[in-house]
């Protein structure tokens, strides 16, 4: 029984990850196993901008893969990172970007939140005074 | 001096009704998904395009001639997509207005693309292929089809993402496509 079993799991195993095989037959690999760690770290910051809210990296859709290819071919030709995402910007905009640029115009969103903490501490801090003081006319 | 602060108590609730009501109004504003192109007054990307066939191809030299009311349209399409299928009589009904269309086949296979042509009618004044995709990366395409009106300059006045669709999308382009014959409003 066993002896039967074991074969059979490993087979739906592999016929499981069929489909993945086949969808990313298309990307080849860089060979340079730095640079292609390179090419997989700067996919995970591009959005897939068919699927919106998913990374290129993690993304079988047709340009997501398109867009792998030419990531690996602008590291093979030695542009740096920052080079590589201005290429898609200048193509796709600020959006193809899954995290904001630090620039002028997204100053408020980056600092927003820093704002309201700011605003919350100084609440905070008044009205410890505040009760401070209540305390210290009680006695 | 407590009674002249009292009002302090008030700015949270303040902060999140506003915060709340932005937040209503961007809910039910704009389509999140419309993503303005950036590359709308900008020149065309250089690209070159392999023949079909033996249809009249072009290139990114074609555009640019500097003659007053020169604008023509560059189409995506692919005869694997089916919103192609959709908008090509939407196409047609520009060509027969006398606007010039130029074709990028995307990423298709020769054989059904000329099929398509010799189906449901050429519509392209030059067509030319693009079998890796990279043109349309230039361009920012994301899905097919997507139309651009490139005005006589060879700047990029308009783009049209998804199909030309009969009523809205097809008023709409035509009175983009003549706003392209004119120079661009100082006021943008």
């Amino acid at each position: 029984m066993n002896k039967l079993l074991k074969p059979i799991i490993v087979l739906m195993l592999i016929w499981l990850f069929i489909p993945s095989m086949v969808a990313a037959e298309k990307v080849v690999p860089l060979e340079n196993e730095v640079l292609e760690q390179r090419a997989k770290n700067l996919s995970l910051e591009l959005r897939c901008l068919v699927c919106q809210n998913q990374s290129i990296e993690s993304s079988d859709a047709d340009l997501a893969v398109d867009l792998k290819i030419l990531v690996r071919e602008q590291i093979s030709q030695g542009k740096t990172d920052l080079q590589i995402k201005q290429f898609l910007v200048d193509r796709y905009g600020e959006f193809v970007l899954l995290k904001p640029l630090f620039s002028l115009r997204n100053y408020l969103l980056w600092f927003t939140p820093i704002i309201f903490l700011s605003i919350a501490f100084l609440f905070a801090f008044f009205y410890f005074k505040n009760m401070n003081r209540k305390f210290n006319n009680q006695d | 001096m407590k009674q002249k602060f009292k009002f302090l108590r008030l700015i949270p609730i303040i902060i999140f009704v506003g915060l709340a009501a932005t937040f209503l109004y961007r809910l039910n504003g704009e389509d999140p998904s419309y993503i303005p192109s950036v590359l709308l007054q900008k020149p065309i990307p250089q690209f070159e395009l392999a023949a079909l066939g033996d249809l009249p191809n072009f290139s990114s030299a074609d555009f640019n001639s500097g003659i007053q009311g020169d604008v023509k349209v560059v189409n995506f399409w692919a005869s694997w997509c089916v919103a192609c299928r959709a908008e090509h009589a939407e196409l047609d009904k520009l060509r027969q207005r006398g606007i010039k269309i130029y074709g990028v086949n995307h990423k298709d296979d020769d054989g059904n693309a000329l099929e398509f042509l010799s189906k449901y009618g050429n519509v392209y004044d030059a067509v030319g292929t693009n079998k890796n995709g990279r043109v349309g990366i230039d361009f920012g395409v994301r899905a097919l089809p997507e139309t651009f009106i490139i005005d006589q300059n060879g700047l990029i006045r308009f783009k049209q993402i998804g199909p030309i669709l009969p009523g809205e999308n097809y008023d709409n382009f035509v009175k983009q496509f003549q706003a392209a014959t004119l120079p661009i409003p100082t006021n943008e």
